[in-house]
C-alpha cells in the first residue's frame, strides 16, 4: 500500500474520531441535549413516558451489540458481518411499534380519534 | 475592541493559518511526487494527493466550525416540539457504526468492500423512520397550526364534527 493510501487512511480515521469526539463532547456538556428521549408528544403538548421509544432504543442496542460482535470475529476486517434475517425482522417491527405509537399520541390528543367518532369530546 | 471585532480576527488567524497548513501540504505533496516515475504515474499522484488535501481541509473546516459553534448542532436530535428524537438518535449510532465498520475493512483491505444486504437493509429501515417520524411530526404541527385559523380557539375539531352533524340533522 502506497504512502497516499495510508495519508488517506489515517486522515480519515483522524476525521471519523475527531466528529465522534465532538458530537460526544457536546452531548456530555449539554449542548445536543438528549433530555425527554423517552418521552413522546401528544398533539396539545403534554408529555408521556413512550413504551415505543424505549423499546426502540433496546432494540438498537441490541442490533448494534451483535454487529459490533460481528465485527470483531476474525473474518470481520474481510467483509461486513451476516447480520442475521431476525435481527433485521426485530428491527424494523420495533420501528413500526415506535412509529404506530407516534402517530397514536399525536392523533389521539387533539383529535383525529375524536373526529372520526364524531361525539364531541376531545381526550 | 468589540465581540465582532475579535471574532474578525479570529477568522482572519483562522484562515492565515489554514492557508499555511496546505501550502505546507502542497509543497510536501510535489517533493513526494517528484521522484522518477514516469509522466502518467506523477500524474495519477498528483490526482490523488489534490484530492487528499481538498478533503482533508474541507473536513477539518467543518471541524472547527462545529468545535466553534459556527455550525450550529444544538438542535441536531431535537424534535419539532422541543425534546430529542428517538428516531434521529437512533439514526446516528446507525451512522457511526457502519461508518467505522466500512472504514476499518477499506483499512485492511484497500477497496471498496461488498455491502451485504441486511446491513443495508438495516440503514434504510434507520433512515426510513427518522423519515416517516418526522413526516409525522411535520404534519401533526401543520393540522395544529391550520384548526385554530379556520375556528375559534375554543372550538377542537371534535366540536367542528359535532357542528357539521347538527346542521345536517336540522336541515
Amino acid at each position: 500500500m502506497g504512502l497516499i493510501a495510508y495519508a488517506a487512511i489515517w486522515l480519515a480515521l483522524a476525521f471519523l474520531l475527531s466528529m465522534l469526539g465532538a458530537l460526544l463532547w457536546k452531548m456530555l456538556g449539554g449542548q445536543i441535549a438528549l433530555g425527554g428521549i423517552f418521552y413522546g408528544d401528544h398533539r396539545n403538548g403534554t408529555t408521556y413516558l413512550s413504551i415505543g421509544r424505549i423499546q426502540l432504543f433496546v432494540c438498537v442496542l441490541m442490533v448494534v451489540f451483535d454487529f459490533a460482535l460481528g465485527m470483531t470475529a476474525r473474518r470481520a476486517r474481510q467483509a461486513f458481518p451476516d447480520i442475521r434475517l431476525i435481527w433485521v425482522v426485530l428491527f424494523g417491527v420495533s420501528a413500526v411499534l415506535y412509529l404506530a405509537e407516534k402517530a397514536y399520541a399525536l392523533c389521539q390528543t387533539a383529535g383525529i380519534s375524536s373526529h372520526k367518532r364524531g361525539n364531541g369530546n376531545v381526550h | 475592541m468589540s465581540t465582532e471585532g475579535t471574532q474578525n480576527a479570529s477568522d482572519r488567524l483562522m484562515s492565515i493559518i489554514l492557508a499555511i497548513a496546505i501550502l505546507v501540504a502542497v509543497v510536501a505533496s510535489i517533493l513526494v511526487i517528484w521522484g522518477g516515475h514516469s509522466a502518467m504515474e506523477n500524474l495519477k499522484l498528483a490526482t490523488g494527493y489534490a484530492t487528499l488535501i481538498f478533503l482533508f481541509f474541507l473536513s477539518m473546516v467543518v471541524l472547527v466550525d462545529i468545535i466553534r459553534n459556527k455550525i450550529n448542532l444544538s438542535e441536531m436530535l431535537e424534535e419539532l416540539s422541543g425534546g430529542a428524537s428517538m428516531s434521529r438518535f437512533q439514526l446516528l449510532i446507525f451512522t457511526f457504526v457502519i461508518a467505522f465498520s466500512f472504514f476499518v475493512i477499506v483499512a485492511d483491505q484497500g477497496k471498496f468492500p461488498d455491502i451485504p444486504i441486511n446491513v443495508l437493509a438495516l440503514l434504510g429501515i434507520s433512515a426510513s423512520t427518522y423519515a416517516v417520524s418526522k413526516g409525522l411530526q411535520v404534519s401533526s404541527n401543520e393540522y395544529s397550526e391550520a384548526v385554530p385559523k379556520s375556528n375559534d380557539a375554543t372550538d377542537s375539531p371534535a366540536k367542528l364534527v359535532g357542528d357539521v352533524g347538527d346542521e345536517k340533522n336540522a336541515s
